[in-house]
């Protein structure tokens, strides 16, 4: 078999490879591998491609959007006959060896169907409001929804556990091309592969569980993810950064880093991206707010390599404020949000009055204990609970943050690597 | 925060602390989360700053710091530490070593403190009180007492504990005394070197100040983790408090009030006031050091307070001193004018080592986890004089500073 997009030569011959995950890494795996004549199967476990990245607002240093690079990546995606990607869908179970391995994925019901045009006439009659989990519960969608503008595949989607089923059946009766179906069950898919790319990604630490930070108290306590998304156009707030309590503008912010991170008691781990994130989020503020008070509270502050200029140019910010200390506490008071810490360098106590507090929490592996390894139970797991580049079974890889926290770029050349190494494995 | 400071670091006394209980201070990464953890961590913030001067061995700046008297151990900060660094079990640590340091003479903390010594301990009131007994009839004679029929002070007589406890207090006493002053001066001396030295109340106020916050523990009541441990030290207390003021009132009757005409009441009747207090104080002081060690025990996980010789031999020694009272008090209402051998040998044995327990706690002060008493007040009162002492305010916003804009003071 041989096609070409873009003019690139596309050789299906290379053999197949499953790449577990549909973020920034898996789409950049599937479509090196596919560049160099693999057959690709993606499973995202989401019903859109684009993961974590799809939720951000601006990539640090460059502020520049992830929709530009994503958007390319999508259409080299969408253009390459070689990637058979599946959304809903959950790895089950790999059977074999390097090679020769047998997956077994479980498909779950869109209630959508190809011939969905994105009308959105469903949308209007849909009874059932459900958080919205792409903007965090930032607000709500109907229980068929779209997940985000960029979506792939663009179809709505039914939250089959919001949706009330048949004997609604509303969407049904409005859908001008017949394109719902909720009738749909549950499919089992069946793959054999050669080699298998691990890309499944992190997900924000749960920042309910710190002590001390009343994160889910007071509205106007977000965490950095969330930040992403109201500081995103496309986001629950159109782009404009507020006090979510009343929507009004936001005076002062406070940033707690580490919000727990390196912390024996919550996550032990630094996730090596937050001072940045934060930093990143600095500008968010300063763009819509020239006068705004911003306090980053830290424990120390890692701008490794180049980024280190991207601290410097913040640290002229005179309203910028980088205290040393970790905040243990914050205050909810009829004056608004105290946070409290000790300025570790003058070695007093401060109290910040913010109108916003943005918690820097960390990246969590994704759950991968439904993935079945046969002979090894699961994936093998490091002391943090991320994969361990060294997997049982050769031929099963990992890339991404699903091997540590760390950045996009990382991200993306580590799922060049991972193809190389898949590319042992593939048989023609 | 411009000029350079010297740091000299003392090696062998980061090992000390180390060995005294803070086995984990080097875990520290000077994040601050144990100053904001600290309900009484406030104008001074503490433990951030004594874990740094432990790691680097500044021991000039650690037996000179109020604020490691500000801790009661709640271990609020050690449960809530994300390195597992144990501050409040450092900060008890630098206690025991701040009573080492400034101890005269410096060996007797090692019998005081060490399980190691604990032969050591007991022997040296055994063989003084040993020799005063041997001694007494012809020391008594020369004096001119004469027998007492008391049945306990027929056999160790008033004056003579009174003269060999008064002689060894008052040397326990003077070494108390240049201890308190040396530390006193050494918290000035370090506090003026830092520039922050300031004269905020007088001493009688300062001394008010602290007494109140002592008699009802109130700075105590904000620590969290461990909330249980403040009503077992309020019973300790105030069961102490009660046994030294009969004890007291004791040698009043004795040998004040004759000289003014009333006649001694002594041994008291069961139901004689100051016996009344005596048995409650008793009662209590049983309660709180049982409860000490049972909090102590039973506590798990990371806010546990599991304490060093120095803090166990202190509580069994107050244990110790109040289960052979109460022994010694059963044996003299129930013996008959007449006992039989074998019942008042047992009871004079126990009677001696109640006056050897005694003995321990009162000489052992300066040096045991008892000097607290001293050493902790004279740092509250230092802390009222200075003024960083500040109440605990919760929720409240701190003037100007906490109202936007904050301005703030520039960190970099």
């Amino acid at each position: 078999m041989s096609a070409a997009t873009d003019g690139i030569p596309v050789v299906g011959n290379r053999g197949k490879v499953l790449v577990i995950g549909g973020g920034i890494t898996g789409i950049t795996a599937a479509i090196e591998a596919s560049e160099a004549g693999c057959e690709v199967v993606l499973a995202e476990k989401a019903a859109y491609l684009g993961g974590r990245v799809a939720r951000m607002n601006q990539y640090f240093p460059k502020m520049c959007p992830p929709q530009c690079g994503l958007e390319i990546n999508l259409r080299r995606f969408k253009t390459n006959p070689l990637i058979r990607a599946l959304t809903l869908a959950d790895v089950e179970e790999i059977r074999g060896t390097p090679g020769d391995y047998h997956v077994t994925i479980r498909q779950h019901p869109r209630g959508v169907t190809e011939k969905c045009t994105t009308c959105g006439a469903c949308v209007d009659v849909c009874p059932v409001e459900r958080a919205d989990e792409f903007n965090l519960g930032m607000g709500t969608t109907k229980a068929i929804y779209l997940p985000y503008e960029m979506a792939y595949p663009l179809r709505l989607a039914i939250d089959t556990e919001a949706c009330l089923g048949t004997e609604c059946g509303k969407c049904v009766t409005a859908c001008p091309f017949d394109a719902i179906d909720l009738a749909q069950k549950d499919e089992t898919v069946e793959v054999d592969v050669d080699a298998v790319i691990v890309a499944t990604g992190w997900e924000p630490y749960e920042a309910t569980q710190i002590e001390g930070l009343g994160f889910g108290t007071h509205p106007d306590i977000v965490t950095n993810v969330m930040m992403e998304r109201m500081a995103s156009p496309m986001g629950p707030t159109d782009g404009k950064i507020v006090k979510p309590s009343d929507g009004g503008p936001v005076r002062s912010v406070a940033f707690v880093q580490c919000a727990g991170s390196r912390d024996d008691n919550y996550l032990k781990h630094c996730s090596g991206v937050c001072c940045m994130g934060s930093l990143k989020q600095t500008r968010y503020i300063r763009e819509q707010y020239p006068e705004a008070e911003i306090n980053v509270f830290y424990i120390d502050l890692r701008a490794p390599g180049r980024l280190e200029d991207f601290l410097q140019a913040q640290q002229e910010d005179e309203k910028l404020h980088l205290v040393k200390g970790k905040v243990a506490r914050i205050d909810v008071t009829d004056d608004g949000l105290l946070v409290q810490a000790e300025d570790v360098l003058s070695g007093t106590r401060v109290s910040r009055a913010a109108d916003l507090v943005v918690l820097a929490t960390g990246i969590v592996p994704s759950d991968t204990h439904g993935i079945r390894i046969e002979g090894n139970g699961g994936l093998a797991t490091d002391a943090h609970g991320f994969l361990t580049r060294a997997q049982p079974s050769a031929g099963v890889l990992v890339a991404g943050c699903a091997a540590r926290p760390t950045d996009v770029a990382t991200c993306v050349r580590d799922a060049t690597g991972a193809v190389m190494n898949a590319l042992q494995f593939c048989t023609e | 925060m411009a000029e350079a400071m010297l740091v000299r670091p003392d090696r062998k006394f980061v090992e000390e602390i180390i060995a005294a209980g803070g086995g984990d201070l080097k875990k520290c990464m000077q994040c601050a989360n144990c100053s904001v953890v600290c309900e009484l961590s406030d104008g001074h913030p503490f433990p951030r700053k004594e874990m740094i001067w432990a790691q680097w061995g500044l021991k000039d700046r650690l037996v000179s710091d109020p604020d490691v008297w500000m801790c009661h151990q709640c271990n609020d900060c050690s449960k809530r530490c994300p390195r597992g660094a144990r501050p409040g079990d450092m900060l008890a640590a630098v206690r025991r070593l701040t009573v080492d340091h400034y101890a005269v003479p410096r060996f007797m903390t090692r019998v005081a403190n060490r399980a190691s010594w604990l032969p050591v301990a007991f022997l040296l009131p055994i063989v003084l009180l040993g020799v005063a007994l041997l001694v007494r009839d012809p020391i008594g004679r020369a004096l001119g007492f004469g027998t007492d029929p008391a049945f306990y002070a027929s056999f160790f007589p008033h004056w003579l504990i009174i003269g060999l406890y008064g002689f060894f207090s008052a040397l326990a006493f003077i070494a108390a005394v240049i201890g308190v002053v040396r530390f006193w001066r050494a918290m000035r001396r370090s506090d003026a070197a830092a520039g922050i030295y300031a004269a905020v109340n007088g001493i009688p106020a300062s001394i008010v100040g602290a007494v109140k916050d002592i008699v009802t523990h109130y700075r105590f009541g904000f620590c969290g983790a461990q909330k249980p441990r403040r009503l077992a030290h309020l019973a300790v207390f105030y069961g102490f408090a009660a046994l030294f003021v009969v004890t007291s009132w004791a040698v009043v009757d004795l040998y004040v009030m004759p000289l003014m005409g009333v006649a001694s009441r002594y041994p008291f009747d069961f139901l004689y006031p100051a016996k009344i207090l005596a048995n409650v104080g008793g009662a209590v002081l049983v309660f709180g050091a049982v409860k000490v060690m049972v909090d102590r025990k039973r506590a798990q996980g990371p806010g546990a307070v599991g304490g060093t010789s120095f803090d166990w031999i202190f509580v069994w020694m107050l244990l110790g001193v109040a289960v052979t009272g109460f022994a010694v008090e059963i044996f003299r209402f129930t013996v008959g004018p007449e006992p039989a051998a074998g019942l008042r040998t047992a009871a004079y044995a126990t009677y001696f080592v109640h006056l050897v327990l005694v003995f321990q706690l009162l000489i052992y002060l300066p040096y045991s986890k008892f000097a607290h008493v001293l050493y902790r007040t004279v740092a509250m009162v230092y802390a009222e004089h200075t003024g960083r002492h500040r109440p605990v305010r919760r929720l409240q916003p701190q003037g100007s500073q906490l109202r936007l804009p904050g301005v703030t003071p520039a960190t970099r």
